[in-house]
């Protein structure tokens, strides 16, 4: 029973990894970016371009929390 | 509609489609080896032929909607990461070559639950195998779909099924050609590039399945990948520069 839970949750976190990667903010601006399309399309306008902003703005969070993380680790390696 | 006005427009349909399954297994064959994208090809191709063979015409009525959806949303989210990971590297943020540990981390990961879905039963790369997979069998149904429909309006699906034939035929003969010179350009690049390509196959698929008509249908992918590409190189120039003023003031390694 616990070699079935420990498998379990490795092939969870495989597969977690796998679809999300490093970094939840795309997954999240993904689907965001997918449901606004179909609220546009739904009431009948045009919808195409929800898709590309959302992802832009995601992947602009994503590097901006990326370069933050680089550069306060490298301050603390300094202060070490 | 006459034979050769079906046969016309049913290969360049199905060229268009074929075109987009072969861009996504040439782009992961050369980036993560041939194995498992072919692996993920041929499997696709044995489930489409079970789907087509057990259907038939009736094959029309299953909705391509949804599996737009979730086909272009995983395309999206895989080409994202590809493309973060690429614009860090490209501005100096993150190392070139570590793409190799993080993979074998996810392979250890995969064997460490049991290899029932992870890299043994794949051919050894999950991921290669899993988009390969997923494009081809999207487009293959697409592919039938185009045969079904034209054929069944022309009243001659044979001519509809020899045109979607050759087109494949055609579009697999040119990745042949060119699969030799894609391996010789510089593995960042082609990463960068495929990083591109996914995000925009899975930003056309995924706003399709979500409801969107794009300006243009097919042809706005020609507008969709380079503005794809200029988007990424601005978040490079920008992050290129924020780099050297965090290096002018010693935040981070020049």
């Amino acid at each position: 029973m616990r070699t079935v839970l420990t498998q379990t949750e490795a092939f969870g976190r495989f597969l977690w990894k796998f679809i999300v990667g490093d970094d939840i903010t795309l997954a999240i601006g993904v689907v965001l970016g997918l449901v606004a399309v179909a609220i546009l399309h739904s009431s009948g306008t045009a919808s195409w371009w929800a898709l590309p902003i959302a992802w832009i703005i995601a992947l602009s969070v994503s590097l901006r929390r990326s370069t933050h993380k680089t550069s306060a680790r490298s301050k603390r390696d300094q202060r070490k | 509609m006459t034979g050769w006005l079906l046969f016309a427009a049913a290969f360049l349909a199905c060229t268009v489609e074929a075109v987009e399954a072969t861009t996504v297994v040439v782009a992961v064959g050369v980036t993560r080896g041939w194995k498992s994208p072919l692996r993920g090809m041929a499997t696709a191709l044995g489930v489409l032929a079970v789907i087509i063979v057990a259907l038939g015409p009736a094959i029309s009525s299953i909705p391509l909607g949804p599996l737009r959806l979730i086909v272009g949303a995983l395309l999206l989210v895989f080409g994202l990461g590809w493309v973060r990971k690429a614009v860090l590297r490209a501005s100096g943020f993150k190392d070139l070559h570590d793409e190799d540990a993080i993979y074998l981390k996810q392979v250890a990961a995969a064997k460490a639950a049991g290899t029932e879905v992870g890299a043994g039963r794949l051919g050894g790369d999950p991921y290669g195998f899993t988009l390969a997979f997923k494009s081809v069998l999207l487009e293959g149904l697409e592919v039938a779909f185009i045969v079904v429909t034209f054929g069944a309006n022309a009243h001659d699906i044979p001519v509809a099924a020899l045109a979607a034939a050759l087109a494949i035929a055609v579009v697999v003969l040119v990745a042949v050609k060119v699969r030799g010179p894609l391996s010789r350009v510089p593995e960042n690049t082609i990463k960068y590039a495929v990083g591109i390509l996914l995000t925009s196959f899975g930003t056309f698929w995924g706003a399709e399945g979500a409801g969107a008509h794009w300006p243009g249908s097919d042809a706005s992918l020609l507008a969709i990948i380079p503005l794809t590409a200029l988007v990424t190189f601005a978040l490079v120039a920008f992050l290129r520069s924020s780099r050297q003023g965090l290096a002018s003031t010693g935040e981070v390694a020049a």
